[in-house]
């Protein structure tokens, strides 16, 4: 899958405007990601371009990968029953990880997602951002519960 | 037997009204991809079952929104169960 050139991104939805706090800031108290899987640097580069293709930061093409955050009010389990429910597998990092991985966290759309923002648009950083979730890779006890 | 998904998307990556979406030319099946019509999607990993809502021209392309039915799996389960289909 390649789009060449990517769409203009003044054309795109700015994704300032689906923030859920002040500026996407992501809220102390979240301190994980959470992914479903594949976690795979192609699986993150396929969702990113198409991200890319829709979304604007700061008027630029958003890269990025859809996680939900932990949160005292929203527990990994509810996420692995709400969101994720469909996924077998899943993987956690943390905020701060990802944050020292270069990585942006941004609260957008609605509680808790948030977009991993991709430095730039290419395997190389997928890769990377993918190896920050796959050590903490598990089996989703939800999905194989309603089976 | 490979998994052959109508349309790709992340189904964790939906939309501020909790709609999946995709881009039309991903899908292999794009004669599949009409409004009201069910389509799978999601991953091979994980394949869902969704419903086309609408298709939209964009600035970045043809843009598919969908409603979730449910793990693909699951609903084979549910219409062998009750003999709508053959096992």
């Amino acid at each position: 899958m390649t789009v060449d050139p990517l769409p203009d991104p003044a054309s795109l939805v700015p994704i300032e405007d689906q923030f859920w706090t002040d500026y996407g800031l992501v809220p102390s108290e979240a301190t994980v990601a959470v992914r479903g899987a594949p976690i795979t640097g192609p699986k993150f580069l396929a969702h990113a371009l198409r991200q890319a293709r829709v979304y604007s930061l700061r008027g630029t093409n958003m890269a990025s990968i859809s996680t939900d955050l932990i949160l005292p009010f929203w527990p990994l389990e509810r996420v692995l029953e709400g969101q994720l429910a469909t996924y077998s597998r899943y993987a956690t990092c943390s905020v701060a990880s990802l944050v020292a991985g270069g990585f942006e966290v941004l609260a957008t759309g609605a509680p808790p997602h948030a977009d991993v923002i991709l430095p730039v648009l290419g395997i190389v950083e997928a890769e990377r951002l993918a190896t920050l979730f796959a050590p903490n890779e598990d089996a989703n006890p939800y999905k194989d519960r309603r089976r | 037997m490979a998994v052959e998904l109508d349309i790709p998307c992340d189904v964790q990556g939906r939309d501020r009204e909790g709609r999946l979406w995709a881009f039309l030319d991903e899908a292999a099946h794009p004669e599949a991809i009409i409004p009201g019509r069910h389509v799978v999607t999601g991953d091979e990993a994980d394949p869902v079952v969704a419903r086309v809502l609408d298709i939209v021209e964009g600035p970045g392309g043809t843009r598919v929104t969908m409603e979730l039915i449910g793990d693909a799996v699951e609903l084979w389960q549910a219409l062998t169960r009750a003999r709508v289909v053959a096992v």
